[in-house]
Parts: structure tokens; sequence; C-alpha cells
């Protein structure tokens, strides 16, 4: 009985710690080791954040060589103040990690396709994908070229080490709360990181193509449907360079040959995302002439996927030779987006194809063949580790256009062809000394070189400075290519579908202090057709028509006026195909419901505010017309195929109301354009009424939108903040859909004493248990700014709260 | 107040060998310290439950109230917990019914040498 007495508790406690210290798998779900995560010494409560700062005033860091004085503002913006380019660098990793760790180790987890470490196996085909396009092998191969710069080889190396001091000083207590959830630690960090963050930047804003879609819309409809479904240019263009601009220089090298496309149909799964059409941004300067301060002013916002904790981390860092404000990479030393007291810089995605496919032809296991040779194929055995699971040994080839991304091994739905990817990402480079150079920055021939610097992902860089100039160039490394080429799969067998070299930097698109007074780029073509090179890509073109009027009114401009255009509502798409709806309509007929509902498109001014209900009225009725104009292209599901875009789609509507492809081909009848539309309007306006009967709340657009500001693992609902009340869409220069939007508002007065404003849909803490995870978001959705507190020197004034200082 | 004293020593000396060690380190401070008690077998139960599972609670509450709740709003959803008081009373509970648990085994371990 005593034995009993003692087994039965001591052998309860042993079981219960067993089970409390040990990773549980609940169905798909992992719940972490649960007496770790709920203990109030190690667990999750560690990271419940008091509101107040109670950090330490004075810290030793082994790193450093002098001392550190950082600042953080009411907003808790780090200001440092180091005494060399070593410590201001080592500090501006520290920093970022204490705020951003987690943040940065995941994405190149994700960018290296290592996320099945984390995960498990759902991941595998995910990290292959990753692997297989070359992303950790491009980044590796940037680490050593960055490493021929001894200037980006500090930076990098010094930011490494600020990093792991970070690291380093966290114990079981401190660590990210999703590392307790996930049930991992951090490794230390390296500048081979650094350069896959910025690969993993690369892939998101260069890392699409349409090649498969467009062979396979080729071999099925023929050249005349692929021109009219997917113009390389449509008519209408706004481009980045004033039209009319002249381009004085010759097109040299460039051999178009007879070509032949591949036979057959594609389909690329892994790589179909959603349409990109939502990726984008603005940026924009104006001249000093006519500005209110009779200085230029300068805008940028990138528009990204929405995420907590955000992409980007504000920071003003200073040393002897640099003073400089803005939005950072975490992960990435240096300020991306930003000012210094002299100049401001800011980028938009250029969308120029960057990325050809070239089908190989193996022979044998080792080699393939090339102009009548035969080559040999270099391989990489990359080991995924899974957790929960064996490794995975995968086999890639390597052939000089790049990786056999598809083959045997990994072969697409029915189609095992082999595809090699070549792709500038792939490419040595080293943009960090684009914004170290840009960070340093006086002037336009500072800016100049800067851009040098700058291969991959191209970027419309808008420049401003306080001495009076304004300039945009479009910067990358951009493949010289005869018309057409790398619109289809391309023979990797012959060296007449090669790229052709790449264009000289000083002739990318550039214009300096344009007569119009203003500088502007919203993801549209870069030049006019005269431009004398081929190019493709993916522009837009609804918001640079918007920017380009409101910026070309003869006035004086205020920052104010910066800002409301940055979240301005106004939409060219509905003012384009709307009253073409309207006056389409028989109204004749119209049931009560319906006709209230067309009073108040009627009445619209096409303006997508947070609380419009015509706005979403609208958009379910272009939603159902692109599936009903465009169901040629859906029964396809086991091919690639890609809808035209929404201004195609307008003008192919108004332009050939009777063509073929705009009838609907399940109905009995053939439909016309006007048809077609009336279909869409009761459609669609059925759809509202459903929706507010479903929901029992107005649609107002913000509703029925429901931006979504998603922390980077989306199953952390808790973590994100979902139904944030703004209003927009993409194509609107305020490009906020559902998923994606302004991740960065810059407005920038480069008056004496610069002066600058910005906001973020963010906070600077990446901990969801701090009270600065997420203060910005309400003023980021209003519309709102912050005045930026830029320093010239460390001070105590009323904006800073906090004073650390770091020595060794 | 025998049960007081082992109370508090269980939680006091609980507290210090958290801060180095894991969780669990409990379990070992409750049984040893439920062996060197002469409580009966329920009391001590009662000790290692109060003295562990009390200082999670309190350590929680503080973390908690000084972070208003936000995080642990965040959190306990996750584990169908809505209420952040509940995943005060649900964490110190874990340490309760371990240290519970060990102090009882440790106080009949005793027991059953002693006869």
């Amino acid at each position: 009985m005593k034995f009993v007495k003692f087994l039965v508790p001591t052998l309860l406690a042993v079981v219960l710690v067993f089970v409390l210290n040990t990773e549980l798998k609940l169905g798909e779900i992992k719940v972490p080791p649960l007496g770790s995560l709920l203990s109030p010494f190690t667990g999750f409560w560690q990271n419940a954040e008091p509101k107040q700062i109670n950090w330490d005033k004075d810290v030793k860091l082994d790193g450093l060589t002098g001392k550190v004085t950082v600042q953080y503002d009411s907003r808790r913006v780090p200001h440092i103040f180091a005494e060399n380019e070593a410590d201001l660098y080592y500090m501006q990793g520290y920093i970022t990690a204490k705020d951003r760790l987690w943040q940065m180790e995941f994405i190149t987890h994700v960018a290296a396709g290592r996320a099945s470490e984390l995960v498990g196996e759902v991941a595998l085909k995910f990290d292959r994908t990753q692997r297989r396009k070359g992303l950790a092998y491009a980044a590796d191969k940037a680490v050593s070229y960055i490493n021929e710069s001894p200037t980006s080889k500090l930076v990098m190396e010094s930011y490494a080490a600020g990093v792991n001091a970070y690291i380093g000083s966290l114990t079981d207590a401190s660590l990210p709360v999703e590392y307790k959830l996930i049930n991992y630690k951090p490794e230390l960090w390296t500048p081979f990181k650094t350069a896959l963050l910025l690969k993993f930047m690369s892939d998101g804003l260069s890392g699409m193509d349409k090649d498969f879609e467009y062979t396979n819309a080729l071999n099925l409809f023929g050249k005349e449907m692929v021109d009219l479904l997917y113009p390389d240019r449509s008519s209408g263009i706004d481009p980045i360079i004033p039209l009319g601009t002249a381009y004085n220089f010759p097109v040299e090298g460039i051999d178009t040959p007879l070509y032949e496309i591949p036979k057959g149909i594609f389909h690329s799964s892994i790589f179909d995302g959603p349409e990109r059409e939502n990726l984008g941004s603005n940026n924009w300067a104006v001249s000093g002439t006519r500005t209110n301060t009779g200085f230029p002013m300068l805008a940028s916002d990138p528009h990204l996927g929405l995420n907590l904790p955000s992409i980007w981390y504000e920071i003003q860092l200073t040393a002897p030779g640099v003073n400089t404000y803005g939005a950072t990479l975490p992960g990435s030393p240096c300020v991306i987006i930003g000012f210094n007291e002299d100049v401001a810089w800011g980028v938009t995605n250029a969308g120029m194809d960057v990325r050809d496919w070239y089908k190989i032809e193996l022979v044998g296991e080792h080699k393939y063949r090339y102009e009548g040779e035969e080559r040999s194929i270099t391989y990489r055995y990359d080991t995924i580790r899974i957790k929960g699971g064996a490794d995975y040994i995968d086999t890639i080839r390597f052939t000089h256009h790049g990786p056999v991304v598809y083959d045997e091994r990994f072969p697409q739905k029915g189609n095992a062809t082999p595809l090699a990817l070549r792709w500038t990402a792939l490419e040595p480079s080293n943009e960090l000394m684009t914004f170290y150079t840009l960070n340093r920055a006086k002037g336009h021939a500072d800016y100049l070189e800067a851009l040098n610097y700058y291969f991959c992902p191209g970027q419309n860089f808008v420049f401003a400075s306080h001495t009076g100039d304004i300039a945009i160039r479009q910067q990358g490394k951009f493949p010289k290519k005869w018309p057409e080429q790398g619109r289809y799969i391309m023979d990797g067998s012959s060296s007449k579908y090669e790229w052709q070299g790449y264009i000289p930097f000083e002739q990318n698109p550039y214009v300096l202090n344009p007569p119009r007074g203003f500088v502007s780029s919203t993801n549209q073509h870069p030049t006019d057709s005269t431009y004398p090179y081929y190019y493709a890509g993916y522009y837009e073109y609804d918001r640079s028509r918007r920017i380009n009027e409101l910026l070309g009114v003869d006035r004086k401009y205020t920052v104010d006026d910066m800002k409301q255009f940055q979240t301005d509502n106004y939409s060219y798409a509905a003012k384009d195909l709307l009253p073409f709806l309207l006056e389409n309509l028989d109204t004749t007929n119209l049931e009560a419901s319906h006709q209230e509902i067309y009073a108040m498109l009627k009445d619209w001014d096409y303006v997508y505010t947070a609380n419009s209900k015509p706005a979403t009225a609208f958009e379910m009725m272009f939603d159902t017309l692109m599936i009903l104009v465009w169901d040629e292209l859906q029964p396809y599901d086991e091919k690639a195929l890609a809808r035209p875009n929404a201004y195609v789609t307008i003008q192919f509507l108004k332009a050939q109301p009777n063509h073929d492809w705009v009838d609907h081909k399940s109905t009995e009848g053939k439909e016309d354009a006007a048809q077609l539309l009336n279909i869409a309007f009761k459609l669609g306006a059925e759809n509202y009424l459903d929706w507010k009967a479903n929901y029992g709340k107005e649609p107002e657009w913000w509703r029925y939108k429901n931006t979504t500001i998603a922390h980077w693992v989306p199953s952390l609902k808790a973590f994100s903040r979902q139904m944030v009340e703004i209003g927009g869409n993409r194509h609107i220069l305020n490009a906020t859909d559902g998923t994606h939007g302004a991740s960065w508002r810059m407005v920038v007065s480069l008056e004496d004493n610069v002066k600058a404003w910005g906001v973020y849909p963010g906070g600077p803490s990446g901990n969801p248990g701090s009270h600065s995870y997420e203060p910005f978001i309400d003023a980021w959705a209003k519309g709102e700014y912050y005045e930026l507190v830029f320093l010239k020197e460390p001070q105590q004034t009323e904006q800073i709260i906090f004073t650390q200082t770091f020595t060794k | 107040m025998r049960f007081l004293i082992i109370t508090l020593a269980i939680a006091l000396v609980s507290i210090v060998v958290q801060f180095f060690l894991p969780w669990w380190s409990l379990a070992f401070v409750a049984f040893i310290i439920g062996y060197l008690s002469n409580l009966t077998g329920w009391a001590a139960f009662g000790a290692g439950l109060l003295g562990a599972g009390g200082v999670w609670f309190a350590y929680a509450m503080w973390l908690n109230i000084g972070n208003e709740s936000l995080l642990a709003n965040k959190i306990g959803p996750m584990f169908f917990i809505p209420e952040p008081l509940l995943l005060v009373v649900v964490s110190a509970g874990i340490a309760g019914l371990v240290g519970a648990l060990a102090a009882a085994g440790g106080r009949n371990l005793r027991g059953l040498l002693a006869k």
C-alpha cells in the first residue's frame, strides 16, 4: 500500500512532466511543449512586454571599438550615433535583431528552401522549388562578389557580428515568441543570410514570367490571339520617361534569328501564384520650381505584401561621413528608401522580364546538347532537412543557362521536359553598395554612381536633391533581346536563343530635370515605343495616368499634396469601364433592388473610399465580367494559361464588342459585349445583395475588401490584423487591396534642414506581445503621417524618450 | 503553520531554481521538500500545489498586468482559452499539478522508507 502511495503520484508527476515537455501532434496541428510555453519563467509570458521601456541604459558589447549612442524617439524609432562605420553597422545589426530577429531568420529560411525544417513535409515541394530556382546558389555567389569590395565586406560582416551579439545575449526566456510556438532556436547570422534576404526581394519583385502561359497560348490559339490577349504595349501608355524624349544611341550587336517555339503544353502549377497585378509602387519628385518651398519634394511608397512584423524597419544611421534616415529591410545593412541632409531617393519595381526558360536536350545523365556538341552538366546535391521525417536529397542539374528547375525528378504535371532558368537574379551582384552610396550621396553625380552597382531586381530610382535636381532612372541589368525574345520557352540547344548581352547602364531609361517639372513612376512602361531596345514585362496603366494628371497642373505643390496623392483613391479602371457598362445596360426591366444599385453607380465618382458602397458593387461586377469574358481560358486547368489584365480587357471589349472571344461559350446564343455587361451587372448586383443579406452589414468597400496585415506564418492569425478600415485598391494610387498595399509611405521636402514624413502599417517591435507591434496601422489606414525625427547629433529633446549607451 | 512553511519553502526554492533550470526543475524541488517535510500525503500534495502553482500564478499575473493582457489575448485563443485570467490559471495549474504530485511522491517515499 505504501509503495502504491509513493508510486502513483511519483509516476504521474514523471508522466506529466514528460508530456508537458514534448511537442505533441494533434492531427495536423503541432503543439509546442506546453510546460515550457506556459511557464512564466521561460515561456510566452516572458514576451508579454510592459508598456514602458525598461532596458539597461549602459550595455557592454565585445564587438564594438568605440562608444555608440542609441536614442529612441516617441515612436520608438532608433537613432544610432557611432564613431566609425564598423560600429555603425554592428549596431544596426544588433538593434534590428533586437526588434526583428525572428522575421529576419524566418524569411531567409524561406528563401533558402528550409521551411520543411520548421513545419515538416508539407513544405517539401515549396523548398525544392526554392532550391531549384537557385536562390541559395545565387546568394552564395553574391557573397564572394560582395567580398571583393572591402567596403561592402566590412559592412556585411559588421552587421552580422551585431546580429550575433544579440543572438548570443538571448536566453530561453528572452527568445522571440515565435521560436517558442514553433519550437526551434535561432542560428548564427552570416553575410550569406543578408545576401539571401536580398535574393528573396529579387524573387518577389522579378521572380515572375508568363513564358509557359504564352507558349501554351501560342500553341493553342495562334499568334494573332496572343498579340490581342497579351500585347507588349497597349495604346494609351503614359511612360516613365516623358513621351517624345529622344533616345540618341544606336542599337548594336542584336541579331534577330528565324526562331521556332517548342511545341507541347506546359504546366507551371508550382509557380502559379495569384496574378501579381497587386504588386507595385509609386514614386515621384517635383522640382523646386513647382513647390511652395522652392525646393524639390520627393514621395515614395512601395506596395508589397502586407505583413506583420512589417517588411520595413525605420532607423537613423549616423557616423562620420554619413547621416541618413529611412526604411531598412531587417536582415540587410543600410537604408533602402530614405534621405539625408542633401538628397532623397525612392524605388518602384521595374517589372522588366529578366527571366527566361530554355528547353534542355539531355544526353544521358551527365551531358546536354548545345550547338551540336555535348556539354557537361554540373550537379548540386541539396539536403533538405524535414521536421519529424528523414532528410530529402534533391539532385539539381546546372547548365550554362542556369539551373534545370523542371526535369524528371521534378516534373510538371504530365510533362517532364527539362527546362532551365536564366534569370538575372542568379548572377553575382552587390546591390548593397548602391544603398551604401545613396546613404552618403551629396548630389546627382553620387546618385548615378550608386545606381551603377545595382543589377537586380530592376527598380525605378527616383531622386531629388537640396541643390534642385530631380531625376529618375530605371536601373538593373537588363538583357538585350531581339523582338519577342524570351516571351516563349526557347530552345536551349542553340546559341541563337542566347541573350544578346546587357543594355549599357547609360542607355537605361533615364531623365534629369525634365521640362514638365516632375518625374514619376508607377510600374508602367519605362519608355514610349521609340526606345531603341526591345523589352517586355509586367506593366501598370492606371496609376501612371492618375499621378501624371495630378502632377501635371501648373501650380505650386505642397507636402500635403504629396500625402494626398499617395492616398488618392480615384480609379481609372472604373472611369474607363463603368460609363461603358451603364450606357449598355438595359434599364427597362430592372428589379427595384437592382434599380437602386444602378442609381448608386450612376452617381459614383470612381473614388474607392473605405466606406464606398458603389466601389463594392462595381468590383463585384468587374470580377464577374473578367470571368465571363475569359471563359476560354478557364477549362485548361491542366495547362498554364494567363488571363489578360484589366486594362487590356476593357480596351478589348470596347474595341471589339463582337469578337468571338467576347462570347460566353457555355451559353446557347452568341453574346456581344453589351449582353455580357448586362449579365455582369445582374450577377454582380445579386452578389452585392447576397453579401448584404449574409453579413447583415452594409457592403462598404473596406468590409468587403478585408485588408489583412498577415503575420509571416499565416496560421498565426492572432498575430495578424484583419479588417483594416482603408480605401483604395490595385490600379489606384492608394494601392491597397486585401493583401498588398503601401508598405512604407514617405514624403521628403528637401528644403534647408530637410523635413520628412512617413508611416507604415506596423510598428518597430516584432514582438506580438509588445505595445509597439502595430501602433501605426490606424494612422496608416486613415492616411495620416508622422513627422520623422531627423537628428544632427545625439540630443535630449522632448521627442527622445530613451537613450542607451553601448561600449566595449 | 508547518503546512505554511513547507508551502513557502517550495515556492521560494522553486523560484530560485527556475531562474537557472528548466521549468520542470520545480518537480525536484517539490519532491525533495516533500520528502523532508513531515506533512501527511495530502497536505504535501496541497503544499506542492500552492507552492509551485502559486509562484506561477503570481509571476504570470504580474507579467500579464504589466502587459495589459495584450499577449494573453493573442495566445489564449490558440488554446481555446479566451480569458487572459483563465490562461494565468491554466499556466499555474500546470506547475501546481506537477508540484503537488511530486511533493506527495516525495512525502510518500519517506513513508515507504520509514517502515
